[in-house]
């Protein structure tokens, strides 16, 4: 099949499962109801206003939102996902490798036990992953040796350390009020995005998916390994620290907006790239579509399926890892 | 002309001296053959002539021009790198293989234009390899990836090639058919510096051989005179015999193995191969 066909299919799935998701929800709204609505706003057809006004706030205030979220957040992890495993060559790296998820996660720890304020959390949850990934970045930075597993090691080092960090806070937190909220925060999901939340990150998560997506062939270039890429007129060590620099803010911010949420950023790259091939000028923005596809679907399977809401990172964990075993025996496409 | 050039070059890692002293001139059009034991430096002053490593002291010029202020694009344009056969992770087709080579021409955000994929067309087709455009780099021979990698040097538009052991894995035919590639493009004007573990190949192809032994060169001339049976003997420490094969064309062979009485079981000293029967039973 044409690429670009899978391509067209994809972005159209996307396009229909975005609009299905304005009707999904406790309260029953259909596409035809979406319809009068919107020509409501857009031409002053005639509309209750009590009508228009429920319909309004549940669309902007509550729906869309969360749509945003699941679809930026989505692609986020998974191109961040297919950046570190085409830079690392290696199909086990998922975006927390060098341990921005552990940094994120102990910097919203601190902040819920530090304010109340949602901004303080987000803030101190995105600066902490920052700061984990630098600390790794200059830990590698000590010893000689091969650069690329120096990091990786360097990672898990910074990961565990803030992942210890994390527990510190916890015990100190209050049982009854901060445990929980931090508990419940770390599963991850978007019970508490609002409208202003999302349209203060997400730009910031498109703009480094973009840039990702333009330098794309010197990823490319990268996975020859370091000698060749330089041979081939590539600034390596600029060029990787690019990567880590974006694909760190990108997650980070994933991370500021809902949590932890497993698996998206390891499954999502190996599904597209068995169906799509590993040339990453491709691959990437194909992941992005993936990856904000699969987690709009599991967002909405779990604010319905069940009468409580499951928390997204555990769904999309439960989700992930059968697909992920289910594909394993064929996960080696793309990869020689 | 001068095409590549090390004045008095010393390199190390980690403070042990691999490159002592190194001094070469490569000379357009000739074909270098790089030889000495494992661990005698050839790879790595391969690597340190492509500016992979800046030496430690003295300089690596490029048609007169020294490495170092050159960006690495410019450096790409000149002097390609064909690494030893590798297993790419990556299920890449050949022809984005050979358009890699593309890469130092294109801008910033590094699109291919028509030109690139005109050329990398083009390239396959004078290795004659156009049929293996869309199979994938990591299924096909040993042979093939060897053409696919030297595709990607000559797309670079690079006229010196730095080749790393490129006959290493590859069948007796392919062997072959790969020195026939080289010396054809040689004759078109491409200058080859490559490492081989073989005399031999380098007294089929090379017209210039350096020896090398523990970082030093030991001996530098044309092929004919610097590979003789004291050089060479000396170099791996095992008795080798040249023998005429008739019309000057001369070949190596290991004297002990010639030797009917000496390769007979019993006389074979184990103690000396103790590490070459190890590999053969682990």
């Amino acid at each position: 099949m044409k690429k670009s066909f899978i391509f067209g299919v994809l972005a159209l799935t996307l396009g229909a499962a975005i609009l299905l998701s304005f009707t999904q929800g406790r309260y029953p709204l259909h596409l035809v109801d979406l319809w009068h609505y919107l020509q409501h706003v857009l031409f002053h057809s005639p509309m209750a206003d009590e009508l228009a006004n429920r319909i309004g706030v549940l669309l902007c205030d509550i729906r869309l939102p969360r749509i945003l979220a699941a679809v930026v957040v989505g692609a986020a992890l998974s191109v961040s996902g297919v950046t570190f495993q085409a830079m690392f060559v290696n199909p086990l790296v998922s975006p927390g490798i060098l341990g921005v998820l552990a940094g994120a996660s102990f910097g919203a720890a601190l902040g819920m036990l530090l304010s109340t304020e949602w901004a303080v959390v987000q803030v101190s949850a995105f600066s902490f992953g920052m700061i984990a990934v630098g600390l790794a970045l200059l830990l590698s930075h000590f010893y000689k040796g091969d650069r690329l597993l120096l990091l990786i090691l360097s990672g898990v080092i910074s990961g565990s350390l803030f992942t210890a960090m994390l527990s510190i806070i916890k015990y100190l937190a209050d049982p009854y009020d901060q445990l929980p909220a931090i508990v419940y925060w770390l599963m991850g999901g978007f019970s508490m995005i609002s409208l202003d939340t999302i349209s203060t990150l997400a730009p910031g998560i498109l703009i480094g998916i973009l840039i990702i997506v333009a330098f794309a062939n010197n990823l490319n270039l990268l996975t020859m390994g370091e000698e060749e890429a330089r041979s081939l007129g590539i600034r390596v060590r600029t060029m990787r620290l690019m990567f880590i620099v974006v694909a760190t803010l990108i997650s980070s911010l994933t991370v500021a907006i809902g949590g932890i949420i497993g698996w998206v950023g390891l499954v999502i790259p190996h599904m597209s790239r068995m169906i799509i091939g590993p040339d990453n000028r491709v691959l990437l923005p194909f992941s992005a579509l993936m990856g904000a596809l699969f987690l709009l679907v599991v967002d909405n399977v779990s604010r319905q399926v069940f009468t409580v809401e499951i928390p997204l990172g555990i769904l999309t964990s439960l989700l992930g890892i059968p697909a992920f075993a289910g594909v394993l025996r064929v996960a080696r496409k793309g990869w020689g | 002309m001068e095409k590549v050039q090390a004045q008095n070059v010393c390199f190390g890692y980690n403070g042990s001296r691999v490159l002592h002293e190194v001094s070469l001139t490569v000379e357009t059009g000739c074909i270098l053959s790089l030889l000495g034991p494992n661990g005698s430096g050839k790879t790595t002053l391969l690597k340190v002539l492509l500016g992979l490593y800046p030496p430690d002291s003295g300089q690596i010029l490029l048609e007169g021009d020294p490495v170092s202020e050159l960006t690495p694009r410019q450096l790409a344009r000149k002097i390609a790198y064909v690494p030893q056969t590798h297993k790419m992770s990556f299920a890449y087709s050949v022809f984005d293989v050979v358009l890699m080579g593309r890469a130092p021409y294109t801008s910033i955000f590094s699109r291919y234009s028509k030109e690139d994929y005109d050329i990398a067309m083009e390239t396959m087709d004078r290795l004659s390899i156009t049929k293996l455009k869309d199979r994938i780099y990591t299924e096909v021979s040993g042979g093939e990836r060897q053409l696919a990698l030297i595709g990607r040097a000559l797309a670079q538009g690079a006229d010196t090639l730095v080749m790393d052991e490129p006959l290493t894995g590859l069948d007796y035919g392919n062997q072959i058919r790969l020195l026939e590639c080289i010396k054809g493009l040689s004759c078109e004007g491409y200058t080859f510096i490559e490492t081989t573990h073989f005399p031999d190949h380098a007294l089929w192809i090379s017209n210039r051989a350096v020896l090398m032994r523990q970082g030093r060169i030991v001996a530098d001339g044309a092929t004919q005179s610097v590979i003789n049976e004291q050089a060479i003997s000396d170099l791996y420490e095992k008795d080798i015999a040249i023998l005429d094969v008739g019309n000057g064309v001369r070949t190596c062979m290991p004297r002990s193995l010639l030797d009917k009485q000496a390769s007979a079981c019993h006389s074979f000293d184990f103690q000396e191969a103790g590490d070459v029967s190890h590999s053969c039973f682990s």
